[in-house]
């Protein structure tokens, strides 16, 4: 970890953080706001007019009785997937091979920096960046929930679920930056390090659908939010996401070990 | 300072060599031109020497470091300027310099006092995505200068510049140089190479072709010419002799006898033509 190179980051890059915080937080506070624990079967019989594909795509086919539930399924079927990852294939990109591309990254591994030594703070920061945006948010939630609802929503459910959502998003982090690593020129890097996370997405999308597609949920990492599974057993949210942090690891160590590696293109 | 044994380098990892079988040596203190058309294996060889190309075949000692197991270190001894200069747009020219003091481990260099050698001082506190390409180009070649270095890399530090920035750049140059910085410059531009080389290295299609210094080429490839101004019947008249011819030589003398002599200059061969004689190419 190089702190100078870091703050340099932070500095290039908050605008992006703090857009997906605020998106992220828009909803996160109409999802507390917009519950009420007696109109809840009203909104299930409204949304019984809606398409029941287009719903579970989008993961309002079941809301819960609970705030647990309510807001689990209001924002972890799509929302706090979608925005962060929106930050993770952006940044990924930009903290290796931008600057591969751009030049930069010549300039910096010809002072006493190490090639391991710059990977693994841009890995770092890459994480450092999503794990803010669920603090921020997290944050707000947690605070507001326990203001207007207090004592309604069960922290250690809903942090399990957090934790697996968050690495289910670091897997696809590190996909972004392993090919951020690989790849001499930003047009590549994007193609593989955004797509294959966006595919994973699509893929949750599709198999949610329909009963008939929903063998594509095997080609998705985030099929392994399973929100009603995690919420009635943290336990068992604990172990997915320690599975996922390892593999999150194994996937980051990779780039930098890629990085460190090649021959860079002057 | 630096010394290269037997260097080969292929983009490719085959037999297409970008450079190929390159040997030389720089002593402490030296200025070192590698000169050669676009293409040639320059920035190829100083990407190499700088550690970002790996070393695939060869010896390679910079600093007295291995250059196949890079040291950290090293990299304290060493300044280098790529032929595309870059700088952080988001940050001002100070905070990239600061920025950049901050990655060394020794002593380094006061950014303000950096950017009044080359003019930048006045915009110090301009973000650097506002400045044009020659103040970037300044800003990057300040940079490098910024940890002492004991070997300058220095990659086409001239080209693009309009003459007075250019020639600027020459002046730090060689305020450096009697400093004692080992400089090793990389151009295509034959009058800077002159102005400013001890020894400089042809280079073509990846190959060395011959290492001398500027004087030395000149006395062995330069057709030693010598051109007299004498007075003759009331007017100027100019004549273009050489040493080597034995009739131009009695005519000199001719001349000479006279005591009508104006003004005597020997003209020597440019770098330029002798690039030319040796390796039967131009330099552009
Ligand atoms: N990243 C790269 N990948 C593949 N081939 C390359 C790469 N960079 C350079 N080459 C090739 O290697 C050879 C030497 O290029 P190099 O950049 O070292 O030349 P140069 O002498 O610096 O030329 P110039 O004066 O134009 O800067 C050229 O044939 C070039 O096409
Ligand atoms: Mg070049």
């Amino acid at each position: 970890m190089n702190k100078t190179l870091f703050l340099v980051d932070l500095k290039a890059n908050w605008r992006v953080i703090l857009f997906v915080s605020l998106v992220f937080m828009i909803y996160v506070l109409t999802s507390v706001l917009m519950y009420d624990p007696d109109s809840i079967e009203k909104l299930e019989q409204m949304f019984t007019l809606f398409p029941e594909g287009m719903l579970k795509a989008l993961g309002f086919d079941t809301l819960g009785t609970d705030l647990n539930g309510y807001v689990a399924h209001y924002l972890y079927g799509f929302i706090a997937i979608i925005f962060p990852l929106i930050y993770i294939i952006v940044i990924a990109n930009k903290l290796i091979a931008k600057h591969v591309d751009s030049g930069s990254m010549a300039y910096l591994l010809t002072t006493p920096v190490t090639r391991v030594k710059v990977a693994v703070t841009q890995a770092v920061f890459h994480v450092s960046g999503l794990i803010l945006i669920f603090l921020i948010d997290i944050g707000v939630l947690v605070l507001l929930s326990s203001a207007v609802f207090p004592g309604s929503l069960k922290l250690a459910s809903f942090l399990s679920l957090n934790f697996v959502t968050i690495m289910t998003l670091t897997v696809a982090g590190g996909i972004g930056f392993l090919f951020s690593c690989m790849c001499n020129d930003s047009r590549n890097s994007l193609a593989f390090g955004a797509g294959i996370p966006v595919a994973f997405f699509v893929f949750k999308m599709v198999s949610e659908i329909d009963a008939k597609l929903e063998g594509f949920k095997y080609l998705s990492v985030f099929s392994l939010i399973e929100i009603d599974k995690i919420l009635a057993d943290p336990a068992y949210g604990l172990g997915v996401g320690f599975i996922l942090l390892g593999v999150s690891v194994l996937l980051y160590g990779a780039g930098v070990i890629i990085f460190n590696k090649k021959s860079l293109a002057i | 300072m630096i010394k290269v044994e037997g260097l080969y380098h292929s983009y490719s990892h085959d037999d297409k060599y970008a450079v190929r079988d390159a040997s030389f040596e720089i002593t402490r203190g030296e200025v070192f031109g590698f000169l050669g058309p676009s293409g040639a294996g320059k920035s190829t060889t100083q990407g190499v020497l700088t550690g970002l190309l790996q070393l695939q075949k060869g010896n390679v000692s910079v600093a007295g470091y291995d250059v196949k197991k890079p040291v950290r270190k090293m990299f304290n001894k060493i300044g280098v300027s790529f032929e595309q200069s870059n700088v952080y747009g988001k940050l001002t020219a100070l905070e990239n310099l600061e920025f950049y003091r901050k990655l060394f481990d020794v002593p380094t260099r006061d950014a303000m006092e950096l950017l009044e050698i080359v003019g930048l001082d006045h915009v110090a506190n301009q973000r650097a995505a506002e400045f044009s390409k020659g103040m970037k180009h300044r800003l990057t070649f300040i940079r490098s200068m910024i940890n002492n270095p004991e070997i300058w890399f220095l990659d086409e530090p001239t080209t693009g510049l309009d003459p007075a920035i250019a020639s600027e750049i020459k002046d730090i140059i060689k305020r450096e140089k009697e400093k004692g910085t080992t400089v090793f410059l990389t151009t295509h531009n034959m009058f800077v190479a002159d102005e400013l080389c001890d020894r400089v290295g042809f280079i073509i299609d990846g190959e060395i072709k011959l290492i001398d210094s500027p004087r030395n080429l000149k006395l062995q490839y330069g057709e030693k010419l010598v051109e007299v101004d004498y007075r003759k019947n009331g007017g100027t008249v100019r004549e273009k002799l050489s040493f080597i011819d034995e009739s131009d030589r009695r005519r000199l003398n001719e001349i000479v006898n006279t005591g009508a002599i104006e003004m005597m200059h020997t003209k020597e061969a440019t770098l330029e033509e002798i690039f030319i004689k040796v390796t039967g190419r131009g330099l552009e």
